[in-house]
Parts: structure tokens; C-alpha cells; sequence
């Protein structure tokens, strides 16, 4: 898998957004990012990324949150 | 942040609970200070979409729910009207969701409530919950996914608000339209102004910390993680504990207030409730809230939670304290078969994309 790999979990309902950044942590991929677009998608992928104690920043735009999730 | 929304899930249990138990002191009926399921039954039953006599009311903690729920989105900024995600389906499996409720007599908040009074048929209840999670989580992981939602036009999250501040106006006008049950559990209710203040409480706090039981139970199985059931276990202790106090909590089966003893379709009414409950990723509390916060999705589970109730009064399909119906139970076997069959088709569909 390529560093740009990206996770659009944007306007996906609860607990898809957790489940595909799930996915994506257990691909062993270096980084990836996780799209989101809302409130509740954006605290759960956070709480799942603190958990497992992968570093990340996250970027707002108008509309979307992106997660950039950093390589282990 | 953890910490923080472990905190904003224990307050929120603690004031539904504390809720609860004040409502029913101030005339909702026992172990039902709050229900979503049955008091969503009783507005329909308000506005005539049934002839159940005995369940017609609207209940100003449901308007509050959508109205606490509107105003912290709006003030928050997390006001982001969106919608399209597959309403035909979450319509449909809410309906049965609500068939589901009213064969056991509770959504899963009043299966909690009915437990912490000692009623024993809701730990039967909650077993069929939790086992009705399984085959919804299961799809889950295999893919299924009801799609994505769009941003919609901001009039349609004013929508559900704007019904909700309609209702509340009815509620307190009475107008001779709205049908207000003289006898049974809709006429057991709390005054209007606490109704609303305990609901609008509830919708405040429950948009913030996103509470869902299923929700709770779900994350349990599918990401290892039981932060968000201790909402519902909060809501559990502080209950159980007002009730020990004041002297209402009486433990077994036979003899509970608004609840039948019939084991295998409180198990299976529960399961329903429980399966469709995560395929539309949340219960009809979240539903509601949701769609105070402008999320369209959650206002068409709502709608679909109201015909349902409507069918069940209309059909027979609910349950009374003599048990469950013979409809009642072939609607629920129609339920999981319906329930099954749009799961199944959606991760086919998913897979072959």
C-alpha cells in the first residue's frame, strides 16, 4: 500500500467510520488518512487513534475532518 | 479527551436516571419515567394515526429531546444539516423496531428503567438485545453499510425542530384535534413543564456524549471499547438506588407495571429491537436526538418509529399486561425476516461493487 492511501469514511453512520480506520490500522500501512464529515464520526476515530496510541494531526475544513495518521 | 466524554457519559446517565424516577413521581407511569418507544407510540396515538385509547398523549420529553438536542447543535456549531443515507431502508427497519418495542413493552432506556424497578422480564429482555447485536454486528463487519449521507439544505434540519415546537404548542393549547387519553398509561403524566424540562436536559446532555445503548453494547463487541455503555450503566445504579430508597423497587417477574411475563417474545421483541437497532447505527433515543441536530437520517428513523407504532395499535402487534398477540408475534417473525433479507442484499451488493 502507497503512503496516500486514504480512508473516506465522510457521511458514513455509526460505527462505520471506527470500523474502516479499524481496517485501515491493521493493514499495516506507514500513514493513511481518514476522511470525516461528522462531529461524531470526528470523536470516535480520535478516541480509536488515542487508543491505540497511533500519532496523528487532524486538519478542519469547512465541510470535513481529516485525519492524518502518522507511522507507528 | 477520553476522560472528558467518560464524564459527559456518567452525567448524562445520572440526570436520565434522576429524570426517570422524578417523572414517575410526578405521575408518568412506573418504570416508565422515560420510554422513547412509548411515548413516541402515545403522540401517535395523540394525533390520530391510531384508535388506542388508552395511549394518547404527547409527551413533551420526546420535544425536548429533539429541541435540547437542536439548541446545543446549533450553539456548539455541530447544527450540520445532512441526509440520503438509504431513507427507504432506515424507515423500514425502524418500523420493525418499534413493533419489536411494543411486543416487550419498552425501548432499550425502558428496558433499563423496568430492570432497575426489579422486573425481571427486562434481564429477558436484555439478553434478546444483546443477542439480536450479535447478527447486526456481524454484517457490520462483513460491510454492510446503509451508504453515505450528504450535506442537505439547512430548511431541512429546521424541520424536525420546528414539528417538535408545534407539538409542544398542541400540548399545551390542547386543542380539541389532539386526542388526550383519559384512562391508562397515557393519562399518567408528569406536569408539562417538568416533561419538558427533564426532556430538554436529557436532549442537551445525550447530543454531547452521543449516549446509545446499543450503541454501548456494539462497541463492546465490535472494537473492544465499553466507554459508551456506561451511559446506560449509570442510568442502571442511579435508578436502582432512587428506587431502594423510596421503596419501588420490587424484584420478579409476575405483577410488573406495564409488562408481561411471556419470556420467549420479550426475548425476541427485545432482539428485533436490538438487531435493527444497529443496522440504522443507533436507538431510537440516538434516532431522536439525531435528528433534533438537523441529521435527516435519524428524523426518517423517527417517522418510521411512528408508523410502526401506529401499525402496532392498528394490528394488534402490541403487547398488554395479558402478554403479546398472535399478530404481535408474526409481526416480529416478519421483522427479522425483513431485517435479514436488507442486510443480507446490502452486503452483497457492497461486495460485488
Amino acid at each position: 500500500m502507497s503512503a496516500s492511501t486514504i480512508v473516506d469514511a465522510r457521511g458514513l453512520s455509526c460505527p462505520e467510520p471506527v470500523l474502516l480506520t479499524q481496517q485501515a490500522l491493521g493493514r499495516d500501512l506507514a500513514t493513511f488518512t481518514v476522511l470525516v464529515s461528522s462531529p461524531t464520526a470526528r470523536d470516535n476515530v480520535d478516541r480509536l487513534l488515542q487508543s491505540v496510541g497511533r500519532r496523528f494531526s487532524l486538519e478542519a475544513d469547512s465541510e470535513d475532518w481529516r485525519f492524518l495518521v502518522e507511522a507507528p | 479527551m477520553h476522560g472528558k466524554w467518560v464524564k459527559n457519559l456518567v452525567v448524562t446517565g445520572a440526570v436520565i436516571g434522576i429524570g426517570a424516577v422524578l417523572l414517575t413521581a410526578a405521575g408518568n407511569p412506573a418504570n416508565m419515567g422515560i420510554c422513547v418507544a412509548c411515548f413516541i407510540r402515545d403522540i401517535a396515538g395523540a394525533l390520530g394515526l391510531d384508535s388506542a385509547v388508552v395511549v394518547q398523549y404527547i409527551r413533551p420529553e420526546v420535544l425536548g429531546f429533539i429541541l435540547g438536542a437542536f439548541a446545543i447543535a446549533m450553539g456548539t456549531g455541530e447544527f450540520r444539516p445532512s441526509g440520503g443515507s438509504s431513507p427507504l431502508i432506515r424507515f423500514t427497519i425502524s418500523f420493525f423496531v418499534m413493533i419489536g418495542a411494543l411486543v416487550f413493552l419498552g425501548c432499550p432506556l425502558r428496558m433499563v428503567l423496568r430492570l432497575a424497578g426489579g422486573d425481571l422480564n427486562a434481564l429477558v429482555g436484555l439478553a434478546g438485545f444483546i443477542v439480536g447485536i450479535v447478527p447486526g454486528a456481524v454484517f457490520l463487519k462483513k460491510g454492510f453499510s446503509l451508504g453515505r449521507a450528504q450535506p442537505q439544505p439547512t430548511a431541512s434540519g429546521y424541520i424536525m425542530p420546528a414539528v417538535a415546537l408545534l407539538l409542544l404548542i398542541f400540548v399545551i393549547v390542547a386543542p380539541s384535534f389532539i386526542k388526550f387519553s383519559e384512562t391508562g398509561p397515557g393519562s399518567m403524566r408528569a406536569p408539562i413543564a417538568i416533561a419538558l424540562g427533564v426532556g430538554l436536559a436529557v436532549g442537551i446532555l445525550a447530543q454531547r456524549s452521543r449516549m446509545c445503548m446499543a450503541g454501548g453494547i456494539r462497541d463492546i463487541f465490535l472494537i473492544r471499547n465499553g466507554s459508551l455503555f456506561l451511559g446506560y450503566a449509570t442510568v442502571f445504579v442511579v435508578v436502582l438506588v432512587l428506587n431502594l430508597v423510596l421503596g419501588k423497587f420490587s424484584l420478579g417477574f409476575a405483577n410488573q407495571p406495564i409488562a408481561h411475563t411471556d419470556s420467549l417474545w420479550n426475548f425476541l421483541g427485545m432482539a428485533l429491537v436490538g438487531f435493527g437497532s444497529i443496522l440504522v447505527g443507533g436507538c431510537p433515543l440516538r434516532q431522536v436526538v439525531l435528528a433534533g441536530e438537523g441529521n435527516a437520517d435519524g428524523a426518517i428513523c423517527v417517522a418510521g418509529l411512528l408508523l410502526g407504532a401506529a401499525t402496532a395499535h392498528n394490528f394488534g402487534l402490541a403487547s398488554s399486561g395479558a402478554g403479546p398477540t398472535t399478530n404481535g408475534m408474526i409481526a416480529v417473525i416478519i421483522g427479522f425476516a425483513v431485517l435479514t433479507a436488507i442486510a443480507v442484499m446490502t452486503v452483497t451488493k457492497r461486495r460485488n461493487a
